[in-house]
């Protein structure tokens, strides 16, 4: 996410943005981590939740090549549009999210019936998803998510 | 899979090295030359910032400051939606570093009706009130009220709000998205009388200072940046390099060359930046992809625990 940043900001890695970038972002493993816990109680016998961690995180290579995808479009294009993509292009973007949303989702779904949460993998998915999903969005999108909350229900 | 192996990931992590040690070279503070017109200083400025401190931007507060003075700019306020405290930190690291002036600001998000910065608060507007009753509550303040991209679809808008606004922005990046955003934002200006401000709306993605303000302030305190604000000194580029502000100094601001300086954020930078983001590119896929491939390296569990 350092490097994301770092190329998103500036178009170049510099450790300054990188540093930045990365702590800005730390709260993404936090609530990973944290969702994780909960749902990984029931972990095969012999597993320590280390391992669960590393394994967990290691199903994350589709985003990973996402991620680097973007840094790789930003590498090319203009400052002008990097600054203000056109709707299409911000959107297309933006649903392509899709693609590595499905794939970590499968990835997981085998992880969690293989070792993680044997017994109920379907529900550990979905409860892990809704935990570290809205922690990450409520705290990204923190007091402005409650104005257009506010909005929407008036 | 076949994959590069280790020689493969040795060389792409030597590649990613390369380019963040470039990067990082490339990646010093622009000189802030001091601009004198007449009595007043000229600041290049930008007034709307998010900060990842719940306002879903990409860097901390601390973060934007030394950004902006990567883009030379001589003041910034960090605008958290609804909220103050980023902008105070911000505004404390800057003092402690001899950065760009800080101002407190907040973007108030009145349930889409409206956006609008207030500038130089301390404490929090409350977003359910309507336009009208938020400018005065920034300025029992006194602070300032800045219409933050003021795009048609925002009908919270009336005529006593925009009475009442100290300014507006006329240069927001979605002007460079579609051609009827800066229409829509000289349409509203032309309603209100109100100082012309150019600001970034920076979450993160593309530059910092991409629209800008230059203020012709007294100095470069936070007290004379508003009272400039105020008293409509300021000029903005907008499209195709148009002028707007105050129509006396635009001839100032020509002479100073701050057309050219609006137009610092379009640099792609030099070759080291080049070969940052190309080598950077190419040595992070090879890391992911070669690190991809070492589950074959841990076994799965059961086939561990069996005798």
């Amino acid at each position: 996410m350092g490097c994301f940043v770092s190329a998103e900001a500036s178009g170049r890695f510099s450790v300054r943005l990188i540093v930045d970038g990365a702590i800005s972002f730390a709260f993404l493993p936090f609530f990973e981590i944290a969702s994780l816990g909960i749902v990984a109680r029931g972990r095969e016998r012999g597993m320590t939740f280390v391992d669960a961690v590393d394994r967990f995180f290691g199903t994350d290579t589709s985003w990973l090549l996402w991620v680097v995808a973007m840094i790789a479009i930003r590498a090319v294009e203009s400052p002008q549009l990097a600054t203000a993509p056109p709707q299409p292009l911000f959107w297309a973007l933006a649903g392509s999210m899709l693609v590595p949303m499905a794939l970590t989702a499968r990835a997981d779904l085998q992880l969690f019936r293989s070792t993680i949460a044997p017994s109920r993998p379907v529900r550990a998915l979905i409860l892990q998803r809704s935990i570290a999903w809205t922690g990450a969005l409520v705290y990204f999108f923190g007091t402005a998510g409650w104005a257009y909350l506010v909005g929407y229900l008036s | 899979m076949a994959g590069p192996g280790r020689a493969g990931q040795a060389l792409s992590a030597m590649l990613l090295l390369s380019a963040i040690g470039a990067g990082t070279y490339a990646d010093r503070p622009q000189p802030r030359s001091i601009r004198i017109a007449g009595e007043f200083r000229i600041l290049a400025a930008d007034f709307h910032l998010h900060s990842s401190m719940w306002s879903n931007g990409t860097l901390t507060p601390w973060g934007l400051v030394l950004e902006a003075e990567r883009h030379a700019l001589d003041a910034i306020a960090i605008t958290g939606h609804d909220e103050l405290v980023d902008a105070r930190i911000a505004r404390r690291f800057s003092r402690w570093i001899g950065g760009p002036t800080v101002i407190v600001g907040e973007e108030i998000q009145s349930q889409s009706r409206y956006h609008m910065v207030a500038l130089g608060v301390g404490e929090r507007i409350d977003f359910r009130l309507p336009a009208a009753a938020a400018v005065d509550a920034i300025h029992a303040q006194a602070g300032i009220a800045i219409a933050a991209h003021p795009l048609k679809r925002f009908d919270g808008w009336d005529a006593a709000a925009t009475k009442r606004l100290d300014a507006a922005e006329i240069c927001h990046p979605t002007i460079y998205q579609r051609e009827r955003a800066q229409e829509e934002f000289e349409a509203f200006a032309a309603g209100a009388s109100a100082a012309a401000i150019g600001s970034s709306d920076f979450h993160g993605l593309g530059a910092m200072g991409a629209c800008r303000t230059f203020v012709f302030a007294a100095d470069n305190t936070p007290s004379a940046i508003l009272d400039a604000i105020r008293a409509r000194r300021t000029v903005v580029y907008g499209r195709d390099g148009t002028a707007y502000g105050d129509p006396a100094l635009i001839p100032l601001a020509e002479r100073a060359r701050l057309r050219e300086a609006a137009e610092e954020w379009r640099s792609r930078g030099g070759a080291l930046d080049w070969w940052s983001r190309v080598a950077g590119v190419i040595g992070l896929f090879g890391l992911i992809v070669g690190g991809a491939e070492r589950p074959a390296s841990h076994p799965p569990l059961r086939r561990q625990q069996s005798p």
